[in-house]
């Protein structure tokens, strides 16, 4: 009772009665019924925690017994009892009784926790509970409970001065001292133990947990605390209070987690379902659907700085994802000998929603923000894969590295060791980084009022933490690091936001390599905020896969799609057809002068089989994909392929969907701003290489074939105005027109050649031979971007050879 | 026993329903925030003051102008009241941190803020009410909106449109996407590597949510559609669910909430909030009505790893938006603040 107990302060100073050499220096806490000090023996220079509690609060003769309980205990982490006796001193009022344990120094869990009100991570819970469960389940089998779990007799002992060890630990302390204190009731273990756990939630702030996390607490809320804790009945949840069978249920949370990311029911009720990467939730899926015949993979894989681009639906995405490590673990195909470097997949929309519209800061102190955000976010996963991965494949080695490695990368980082048990972990590590990056990116949004910035990664953190983990663990130290850096592209990541990172992403380094994928190659700023511009070949190779697939050899490039296509129709259960081959047929081989003199005496081709699939194709996949679903639709459904006949779908349908699919493209371009005039643009060059094809007959070639282009060549290099260039740029970044940097143009120069997207060549009744140009002078470039119907009239052949001005603005399409 | 998380104990709120009201009861320790919108009834809350009232008054104007907005008529009705307002320019082109800004003109209000939604940007409503969380006032904030005569577009103009609405766009209310917005202050960075769940409301335009999906590239979507009140015409669900068709359609969930009574929507947020909270992260794009987007601004107060991207439209039907004044409604937001839980 609290009434009984003497001021603390008339002990301060005083030797205690069993060990005279030892006098009380400080009160570390007091509760309802006792006081606890420490004690000092300058003679050993050691402490002792004393816990002094007044007679009137003692019941019951069989106090000695009870102390002994907790020295019985070997679970590591019992703060044992050294000696306790009466403590009685009449002429300072001293009617008490003492009792010395081993002094933790430290916190108690109450302390520690209005310390970090609302920041702890779910880690600590999890640690804490791993800590007693082992106590819990000892004291079932000696007959015994605490009696007097709370926060306060839980201790986070710091040993951060030890060499080599764990710098923080959970204690427990003050066993059965409820009987010897109170007289009260022993206070049943589990129930409070719930109340420690409900407090610990309590301060756990959810919203900012990962996934994983998210998982755990909601499993420690619902199951834990709302189940196993409070229910007494064995017979009716086997878990409750059964402290082991709780241990292991904790243990297996992770491989639940695991299960449960894996086990999201996905599957293909067609074979045209998710088109695009980002509808995929699950790995096995994503593994299903990915050919390791994608062209452009040797690139892809090389030890070098990449930057890869290619059109919207290529399968960009698909690839950086389905070669991370994270994914090749959840689909067990991390063998080490497979496994030649460590990938890790990040996806760039994270940079849009926390720096949007991201310029760079007039305070220099403030460069640093968002490259400690990337730094911490890739680091995050790297550890997380490399742990996913360790604990598969090399626990052992990982096991025993773990600590060491963490300590070390503590120390490159710099940052402060946060208190808690299990400091010295990759999970503490990633939860730390992970509280980094909110921290990041709330002081962005903030920045202009916020008078201090605080302290922020560099750009040689990471390539530096890189290095320290390869070499810590033999396994690693052959793999270097592959970042995987998806969707880097302005305007979603501004220019400035991608001059600031390219200080980090074009560091060039045997650890890591960063392998960054962007919408088109002008959505990838060349330079950074140093100044230092990069040059493709030295910091990085550029690797665009519309080229990659229109100079890959045509067997190899419809080996790619009808693998692609045969994967997808095979792993729809009971879909009628097995093979692309099946579905499309093939078609007869006209030649594209065939094809183009046809097309002068208005007679237009039958556009079917799998020939035309490959030459619709830009790389852009996907949308062949969606092309060939609604064939299938228009042919009256799956049920109408269950016949023999060759093709399944006719190919007058095929035809229909062909152009129907092309101006359904240009429709949905209108959705995008500026889409309009994008389409006056396309219709205005496709209309002149149209009439070209009606009109002009292909120089130097034998048999004066039409002439058939369907792309622009400049003279020279594009020297484009801001307006026409940001038009330009837009073009590129929806792929309507794709840049093959590999032309060389009629004068000589080194040009970028600009390919009409291929699936709308038939939609404006062009071939799809690469033969032919159009070679355009800047300015009538420029006149295209900016006034594409004065481009048309004035770029237009006619029967006459010249252009005319009485002709109607951009005519539809005959067919 | 268990801990309640946020959006469970904001589920379990027995939230204000919206009441219409004959007056405004405003004192001189109050304040009130307006926009000079170009609709008529962003009048309508000035309208109603007395000169007695003469609380303090925050007048948002639009930059770019449009022709119709009414910043004359408001500054006209705060001379009638003898109160000078403190003008705020609300940067549709550059609206990043308007909230706080807001809020911080309304430093020192002992008495309540009401927010005048008539007039306003969706964008701005979920701004003001995604930041009332860290005011000092938050926990007396009254939401006012008034209801217009008559709502566009009619149905006579959906009729004429319909036979074009297949091969070219039908402008209605507004057209066009000057950009997709996402303001530091409405987004989040939880869970980067969880796949993104769109929510969207679809409108009559249905450029704005083929803009947002290409932008967000969702992995599944739920398209909420809003009821409105049965004398304003039930045709109008049917009339944006034709508008916003798509033949393909795959990972998509509809679902229908009232326009005006704001806790359907609220609370079918929160529901999707909790089915999903763990596998994916959720994106909501607030295009539907005014008193839908009240729900997305009080849901993302509290739920913070909720982001909100908006498709600022590039060009408004001034003169066929809404017209004429009808009814004020108010709905005091008292009881959701303070909401405390993990």
């Amino acid at each position: 009772m609290k009434e009984y107990l003497p001021q603390a302060e008339k002990f301060l100073g005083l030797s205690i009665p069993l060990f005279p050499t030892f006098r009380i220096i400080e009160k570390r806490a007091s509760g309802a019924n006792a006081h606890v000090f420490r004690a000092h023996s300058a003679d050993n220079e050691t402490d002792l925690a004393c816990k002094v509690i007044p007679t009137e609060n003692i019941s019951g003769d069989n106090w000695r017994d009870e102390l002994k309980k907790p020295n019985r205990l070997r679970s590591p982490g019992i703060v044992h009892c050294i000696e306790a006796a009466p403590w009685r001193d009449d002429s300072l009022g001293i009617d008490c009784f003492l009792i010395c344990s081993e002094y933790v120094p430290g916190h108690s869990l109450k302390e520690y926790l209005s310390a970090h009100r609302r920041g702890l991570q779910v880690v600590f819970a999890e640690r804490f509970l791993k800590f007693i469960f082992p106590i819990l389940d000892e004291l079932r089998k000696l007959r015994y409970s605490h009696g007097d779990l709370h926060t306060g007799n839980v201790l986070v002992e710091d040993r951060s001065d030890i060499l080599g060890s764990d710098p923080y630990a959970f204690r427990l302390t003050d066993f059965t001292c409820s009987q010897l204190s109170s007289g009260a009731m022993t206070k049943d273990d589990y129930s409070q133990l719930a109340l420690i756990l409900r407090e610990l939630l309590e301060n756990i702030d959810y919203q900012s947990s990962s996934a994983r996390d998210r998982f755990v607490f909601d499993q420690l809320n619902d199951l834990f605390l709302g189940r196993y804790f409070l229910d007494c009945d064995r017979t009716r949840e086997p878990l409750a209070r059964n402290a082991a069978a709780l241990f292991n249920k904790l243990l297996l949370l992770d491989t639940e987690w695991t299960s449960l990311q894996a086990s999201a029911r996905e599957q293909l009720t067609s074979p045209f379902d998710y088109l695009s990467c980002e509808l995929v939730r699950t790995d096995d899926l994503l593994k299903s659907l990915y050919s390791d015949r994608f062209l452009g993979l040797p690139n892809i894989e090389e030890k070098n700085n990449l930057v890869l681009t290619g059109p919207r639906g290529c399968g960009k995405s698909t690839v950086y994802r389905s070669l991370s490590l994270r994914h090749r673990c959840l689909t067990g195909d991390d063998v080490p000998d497979a496994v030649r470097y460590i990938g890790i997949y990040y996806r760039c929309e994270d940079l849009y929603f926390a720096f949007p519209r991201y310029c760079l800061p007039s305070r220099e102190e403030g460069l640093n923000v968002p490259l400690h955000f990337l730094t911490v976010t890739l680091l995050a996963l790297l550890l997380e894969s490399v742990e996913m991965w360790g604990k598969r494949r090399f626990e052992e080695e990982f096991e025993q590295l773990e600590a060491h490695t963490s300590k070390v990368l503590w120390a490159a980082l710099g940052f402060q060791l946060p208190q808690i048990p299990g400091v010295h972990s990759f999970k503490a590590l990633s939860d730390k980084l992970r509280k980094e990056r909110t921290r990041a990116a709330e002081k962005q949004k903030y920045m202009r009022t916020h008078s201090s910035m605080g302290e922020y990664l560099g750009p040689e953190v990471l390539v530096n933490c890189c290095s320290i983990i390869s070499s810590s663990f033999p396994t690693l130290q052959a793999r270097p690091v592959y970042f995987f850096i998806d969707d880097y592209s302005s305007p979603k990541v501004s220019v400035d936001l991608q001059r600031n990172l390219n200080r980090l992403l074009m560091q060039r380094s045997a650890a890591c390599f960063f392998k960054i994928s962007t919408e088109s190659p002008v959505s990838f700023e060349r330079g950074d905020s140093d100044g230092k511009n990069f040059v493709e070949g030295r910091e990085y190779r550029l690797v665009n896969l519309f080229s990659v697939f229109i100079h890959t050899a045509i067997q190899q490039r419809q080996g790619f799609i009808d693998d692609v296509f045969d994967r997808r129709l095979q792993l729809v259960f009971d879909y009628p057809v097995k093979s692309i081959q099946s579905l499309v047929g093939d078609s007869a081989a006209s030649s594209h002068n065939e094809v183009a003199r046809g097309i002068r005496k208005k007679e237009y081709p039958a556009l079917y089989g799998r020939q035309v699939l490959h030459e619709l194709c830009s790389g852009d996949l996907h949308y062949v994909i969606d092309l060939v679903g609604r064939m299938v639709a228009l042919n009256g459904g799956p049920a109408s392929l269950r016949h023999e006949s060759s093709p399944r779908i006719r190919p007058s349908v095929q035809s229909q969907a062909i152009r129907e699919y092309c101006g359904d493209f240009l429709r949905s371009l209108s959705d995008v701003p500026n889409g309009a005039h994008m389409i006056e643009i396309i219709t205005a060059f496709a209309n002149v290489a149209h009439s070209y094809l009606r009109y002009k007959n292909s120089a130097n070639e034998a048999g004066n074939p039409p002439h058939q282009a369907s792309r622009i060549e400049p003279y020279v290099r594009l020297d484009l105005s801001n307006d026409a260039e940001r038009i330009y740029k837009e073009l590129l970044r929806y792929s309507v027109f794709i840049e093959d940097v590999r032309g060389k143009s009629i004068r000589g120069h080194v040009v970028q050649r600009l390919y009409l997207r291929r699936l709308l060549i038939p939609h404006f009744n062009l071939t799809f031979s690469n033969r032919d140009s159009i070679s355009l002078e800047n300015s009538e470039i420029e006149l295209l971007l900016l006034a594409p119907d004065k481009f048309y009239r004035r770029m237009r052949m006619t029967a006459f050879n010249g252009p005319d001005d009485q002709l109607p603005l951009l005519e539809e399409p005959e067919a | 026993m268990r801990v309640l998380r946020v959006d469970e104990v904001l589920a379990s709120l027995d939230a204000p329903k919206v009441n219409a009201i004959e007056n405004v009861l405003i004192a001189p320790h109050d304040a009130v925030v307006v926009c000079a919108g170009f609709e008529e009834r962003s009048l309508g809350v000035l309208q109603s003051l007395h000169s007695v009232a003469r609380p303090r008054v925050i007048l948002v104007e639009y930059r770019p102008v449009l022709l119709g907005n009414r910043l004359e008529e408001c500054l006209s009705e705060c001379r009638r009241i003898d109160v000078t307002p403190l003008r705020y320019v609300y940067d549709r082109e550059n609206p990043a941190g308007a909230g706080s800004e807001i809020w911080s003109l309304l430093h020192g209000i002992s008495g309540r803020v009401f927010i005048d939604v008539s007039g306003m940007s969706r964008l701005l409503i979920v701004q003001l009410l995604g930041s009332c969380m860290s005011q000092p006032t938050s926990s007396k904030v009254t939401v006012l909106y008034t209801e217009p005569e008559h709502y566009y577009p009619i149905q006579e103009q959906l009729a004429g449109a319909q036979g074009k609405a297949s091969r070219s766009r039908v402008e209605f209310l507004s057209w066009g996407v000057s950009e997709i917005t996402v303001v530091p202050e409405l987004s989040s960075v939880a869970l980067p590597e969880q796949p993104t769940h769109l929510i969207a409301f679809p409108s009559y335009d249905g450029q704005q949510l083929a803009a947002v999906r290409k932008d967000v590239e969702p992995a599944r979507i739920s398209l909420i559609f809003g009821m409105p009140l049965p004398e304003h015409g039930k045709w109008r669900l049917e009339a944006v669910r034709g508008l916003n068709y798509r033949r393909t359609q795959r990972n998509v969930a509809e679902y229908v909430t009232s326009t005006y009574d704001y806790r359907e929507t609220l609370h079918l947020l929160l529901q999707l909030y909790s089915a999903g909270q763990r596998l994916e992260k959720i994106v909501i794009s607030p295009t539907g009505s005014k008193m839908q987007t009240i729900a997305v601004g009080i849901t993302k107060a509290f739920l913070r790893d909720v982001k909100v991207v908006y498709p600022t439209p590039g060009s408004f039907a001034t003169e066929a938006y809404t017209t004429g004044i009808r009814r004020m409604h108010e709905l005091p937001l008292d009881a959701f603040w303070p909401t405390s839980c993990s």
